[in-house]
């Protein structure tokens, strides 16, 4: 046996420490970084349902001929059960009608078109409201409109005969506020919630009566 | 095996995870810049807007800070091919890395 090459034990049991130790430094080092790089891809798809809400409602309100702070259509039409104003929701009517609001239960951004289509845009969505701006007394300036001015009257009928205040007809830029949560409860802490606020200017209105 | 090849092995393989390690670093900060990207975006169409939507967009210039660390100019200036009826609104937003410009026409009201 005298001069066969081979380690000693001493040599094998130091070199398996340094393996275990280096395969643990590893480990430690990869375990926090899976959890980072899953975070990258929650981090990506929170920004990217920011990008689609906040691009879906500016495209509709832009291109909208009349906005309203509440729900129009054929099912549960707000109007028609006397509601005239929810911070969380906004139609905005044109060829195509689209209620946008938040369903509090699940935490979506809904589109309703009016008739029976009424289904979820954006998931996690945990706060949505929507304030109105218009010209103020002088025609000057672009003030705030408070909302309890868009429910007191006086009242008309617009052009599908539902009742309307006439302060509505006065909105021309609605400002969106809109927080969204990652969709991984487990990743919320690496992902925090992001909140956006943005203005729509109503550049379609029809011209007032 | 040798000293010196269990050696190169190890900074082969020390480089590699360091290499990883380094590209994970870029991409969370990839993933941030993109936020702050769409972050400015939005401010710079906010205002924009806002100026837009304004019954008589006033001639000026200002900045303000819309959230910390974005700074926001803006410009409302007559157009040059009809100063009377449509102005020029420009928007800057900084943020650091990042700069996001947005340039508009608006009416102004007939006098």
């Amino acid at each position: 046996m005298k001069g066969r090459a081979g380690f000693t034990m001493v040599e094998t049991l130091v070199a398996t420490m340094i393996t275990v130790s280096v395969v643990g430094a590893v480990l430690a080092v990869v375990g926090p970084a899976q959890a980072v790089v899953r975070a990258q891809g929650e981090a990506a798809d929170l920004q990217q349902r920011l990008r689609a809400a906040a691009d879906v409602l500016a495209g509709d309100l832009r291109a909208a001929g009349a906005v309203r702070p509440y729900r129009v259509g054929a099912l549960r039409d707000d109007g028609l059960a006397g509601v005239y104003y929810r911070p969380d929701t906004v139609t905005a009517l044109g060829e195509t009608n689209r209620t946008y609001y938040l369903k509090p239960d699940t935490f979506e951004l809904m589109q309703y078109d009016g008739g029976v289509s009424d289904f979820p845009m954006v998931e996690h969505v945990v706060a949505l409201a929507f304030e109105y701006f218009g010209a103020d007394g002088a025609g000057r300036a672009l003030v705030r409109i408070d909302p309890g001015i868009l429910i007191d009257g006086p009242w008309s009928e617009d052009a599908s005969r539902r009742l309307v205040d006439a302060d509505v007809e006065r909105i021309r830029d609605v400002r969106i506020s809109i927080r969204l949560e990652a969709t991984a409860s487990s990743l919320r802490r690496l992902v925090p919630d992001q909140d956006i606020t943005f203005d729509v200017a109503l550049r379609n209105l029809a011209p007032p009566r | 095996m040798s000293l010196l090849e269990a050696l190169i092995a190890s900074t082969i393989l020390a480089t590699g995870l360091l290499s990883l390690a380094q590209l994970l670093g870029l991409a969370t900060n990839a993933t941030a810049a993109a936020g702050r990207m769409t972050h400015a975006a939005l401010f710079a169409s906010q205002k924009v807007e806002e100026l837009r939507a304004s019954p008589a967009p006033p001639i000026e210039q200002g900045a303000d800070v819309p959230a910390p660390g974005y700074r926001r100019e803006w410009s409302v200036v007559p157009w040059s091919s009809d100063p009377d009826h449509v102005a020029l609104v420009e928007v800057v937003v900084r943020v650091p890395g990042t700069e996001t410009r947005l340039v508009a026409l608006a009416p102004r009201p007939s006098k």
